[in-house]
């Protein structure tokens, strides 16, 4: 986990395939969080479905367990070294994802949709592929 | 920070004694219930997140710009 949290420069943050990466990460996050919400608990059961479907349920799982890591793990990371936002905007996004993680990425996803991507697309209307520090 | 620090030890400290006195005199365990090991490894536990949320929160607003 630490050697992932160390793995990229902060640079690589304000770039277009990180953008790409973190917000596709959020979307899944929302659709899964808020299908597991409102869903029925005998939906994705296993006794209910054929080994096809059950699979793809399985791989389902594996999206949503890998898209929660890169989201938590990016947007903390985010928070900590580039965020520019006022510091007391800053406070608050930071309460937002620790409150938002007893629905897993949910928090992190708000972050990202509200302060991490006009963020970075300042830095792209700019004209510059990388911005900030 | 290091009052922080010093608490996340302590508790540890306190989990790990219990448990020795426990496993070392029974008579201990006569007198204090067991559920308490379960209730301080679980006080350590979120003492610790706390400390590293924390840190966290710190390493976040007090760096350079």
């Amino acid at each position: 986990m630490l050697s992932l949290w160390k793995y990229v420069r902060n640079e690589w943050f304000y770039t277009k395939s990180a953008a790409f990466l973190f917000t596709t990460s959020a979307i899944l996050v929302v659709i899964f969080v808020l299908s597991a919400e409102f869903l029925p608990d005998s939906f994705g059961n296993g006794a209910n479905y054929s080994a096809a479907q059950q699979a793809g349920f399985a791989l389902l799982g594996i999206l949503f367990g890998t898209s929660n890591i890169i989201l938590l793990i990016g947007m903390f990371r985010f928070w900590v070294a580039c965020d520019q936002s006022r510091p007391i905007a800053r406070k608050i996004w930071f309460a937002v994802m620790i409150v938002g993680l007893l629905r897993l990425g949910l928090g992190a996803a708000a972050y990202c949709f509200v302060a991490y991507i006009p963020q970075v697309a300042r830095g792209f209307s700019k004209g510059s592929s990388t911005v900030g520090t | 920070m290091r009052t922080f620090r010093a608490v996340v030890i302590l508790s540890w400290l306190a989990t790990a004694l219990n448990l020795i006195l426990f496993m070392a005199f029974p008579a201990y365990s006569r007198h204090v219930p067991y559920e308490i090991e379960g209730l301080l490894f679980f006080v350590a536990l979120l003492v610790f997140a706390l400390y590293k949320v924390y840190q966290l929160y710190r390493a976040g607003m007090n760096r350079s710009k």
